[in-house]
């Protein structure tokens, strides 16, 4: 059935343009973004937060293109899964889908599974950018000082599966790709830090702040200038970021919540 | 064998009652209109029969539940409008819908040659008329040889040309021997395709059954003359003469089956009645329609 439901999905948007172009985007922009870590560095040296070492060497390359993947993931690749349920359903196709013969449950399935091809396919390409970026920039490479960082590939694939599944959750429930992408950009970018500072403010001032959905599975793969910057000591970064075991248990946590009210939400409403 | 039964089927949005307890069935064979005024609930019932609506209450069955929930496979269905993806073209497009059928015919020629679309097979969907989108849809419904096809408001939306292409079209897959059920709020494409009709309004069942048994067996009368005055005395006086209608330039008359219009002309010239229009008619759908729509309402 997941073969089935998958070739499917890829016979409905194989001639789209718009996934064409968010694909491309998300292709070329993941290797782009180590040329802006070149400004960062710049940066940063011209505040006198130097670096301890070169962002793009293994084992930091994992971090920085980590970091990187986490914008490029949520940006293009969500954008990417809003699009196939909206425009399945402006354009009636989702109605139609499931009057042809699909159950309900097929229909949310090959989206779902979807969205785990696409988590794996970023995270295979992430793997594959990383080591030859990391091949390329660090001195006396062996594979093992290359693959020192090997937890960040899990850790990668866990963010961007629960981007996605996000992405799906707002894209069946509001089912207009204007709306559920403004919610999707807006939440993540301006909602949830402000969700954040509120909790801070007037209910509680303690680290289970951290702990609202795309906050943890941000922490995966924070910004790694704040680990490496001489002016953050260890103290200021716990405050900041979760640890990662503790950010992987809660995105799985979240992410099932997830799961389970989009597949709810779907199988509840009217077509 | 009933291949479709529904069981006080209600949709409410709100305090609106889209649907209230309608009941009806389809048998194996049958050609079913299902004809109502615009918002009577026949796209609901539709809806909510092919699983994208979810009914407030009531029950429907398929095929007596011998496909244990994967009946949809064995009906093939155009709610409302065609629903195709737009930059697909007509192969790809109905490669889809094999896919979801599960079924194993790779080559469509055959299905788009009876839709008129084999030349067009390569177009985008969005490059495609009206016309040449609700024949794609028709194709779309014939895919794994299904049992019923059900067909929504097939021609609304075309040109006079494109209603009788449609009109054809669907014709020749009745002529195959398959279910159909089609709605409709166009009573003369009910009667002209349907061997049975179901009459809704306002979500309530008005009537079901053969359209030979909705259709009543009286016959409808036109009858002119230079002196109306004097006919109209004639026409109240002639036996089997039940309503009369003044229309302005004539009358319009109900009249039993039985009643000969030559042998009333002939009395009528005989009592001095000059006739200058007579047409005598079987009662359509139309009429019947307002009628059983009228004393529904006065209920």
């Amino acid at each position: 059935m997941v073969l089935k439901l998958l070739k499917l999905e890829y016979s409905k948007f194989r001639k789209n343009s718009v996934i064409t172009l968010l694909a491309l985007f998300f292709i070329f922009f993941l290797p782009l973004s180590l040329y802006f870590g070149e400004f960062f560095k710049t940066l940063q040296q011209s505040v006198n937060m130097p670096l301890k070492i070169n962002i793009l060497s293994a084992p930091l390359i994992w971090d920085y293109l980590g970091y990187a993947g986490n914008w490029v993931v949520f940006f293009f690749l969500g954008v990417m899964v809003i699009y196939t349920v909206t425009i399945d359903a402006t354009t009636k196709t989702m109605r139609q889908n499931i009057i042809t013969g699909l159950s309900r449950k097929e229909y949310y399935l090959a989206k779902f599974f979807t969205v785990n091809v696409l988590a794996i396919a970023a995270t295979l390409y992430y793997f594959i950018l990383a080591l030859a970026f990391g091949w390329l920039n660090t001195k006396n490479v062996s594979l093992g000082s290359l693959m020192d960082n090997e937890m960040a590939i899990p850790r990668f694939w866990l963010m961007s599966f629960a981007y996605l599944n996000f992405a799906l959750l707002l894209a069946f429930y509001f089912r207009k790709p204007g709306i559920a992408v403004f919610v999707y950009l807006t939440y993540m970018i301006v909602g949830e830090p402000i969700i954040k500072l509120l909790i801070k403010k007037y209910i509680m001032e303690n680290k289970f702040v951290n702990y609202l959905p795309m906050n943890v599975a941000e922490d995966l793969m924070p910004f790694p200038v704040i680990k490496m910057a001489e002016g953050f000591g260890r103290k200021e970064v716990e405050e900041m970021l979760l640890p990662y075991a503790e950010a992987a248990l809660m995105t799985v946590i979240w992410t099932s919540i997830i799961i389970v009210t989009t597949y709810y939400i779907f199988n509840k409403r009217d077509i | 064998m009933d291949v479709l039964r529904v069981d006080n089927l209600s949709k409410h949005y709100g305090s609106l009652k889209a649907l209230d307890r309608l009941s009806f069935k389809v048998e194996s064979g049958q050609i079913m209109g299902l004809l109502g005024p615009n918002g009577s609930g026949k796209t609901t019932t539709l809806g909510i029969i092919l699983g994208i609506l979810k009914q407030t209450s009531g029950d429907f069955t398929w095929f007596q539940n011998q496909y244990a929930g994967r009946h949809r496979m064995h009906i093939g269905s155009i709610l409302e409008t065609p629903n195709f993806y737009p930059y697909l073209n007509a192969d790809d497009n109905l490669d889809i819908i094999r896919q979801i059928k599960n079924v194993d015919q790779k080559d469509f020629t055959e299905l788009l040659q009876l839709v008129k679309l084999e030349k067009r097979r390569t177009s985008a969907f969005r490059a495609y008329s009206l016309g040449m989108k609700q024949r794609l849809a028709i194709a779309a419904t014939l895919i794994g040889n299904p049992e019923i096809v059900i067909f929504d408001e097939p021609t609304n939306g075309l040109d006079p040309e494109g209603i009788a292409e449609v009109r054809n079209i669907l014709k020749e897959i009745a002529s195959r021997g398959k279910t159909v059920i089609m709605a409709s709020h166009i009573l003369d494409e009910v009667e002209k395709i349907c061997s049975h009709v179901t009459i809704i309004k306002k979500g309530k069942l008005l009537s079901t059954g053969p359209v030979g048994a909705i259709l009543n067996n009286d016959i409808t009368l036109e009858i002119g003359s230079t002196n109306a005055l004097r006919l109209k005395e004639f026409l109240q006086s002639y036996p089997g003469i039940n309503h009369i209608k003044d229309l302005g330039s004539h009358f319009e008359c109900t009249a039993e089956e039985s009643l000969q219009s030559a042998q009333l002309n002939l009395t009528a010239v005989k009592q001095g009645v000059e006739i200058n229009h007579l047409v005598s008619r079987k009662r359509r759908l139309e009429e019947e329609f307002l009628e059983i729509t009228k004393s529904a309402a006065n209920n």
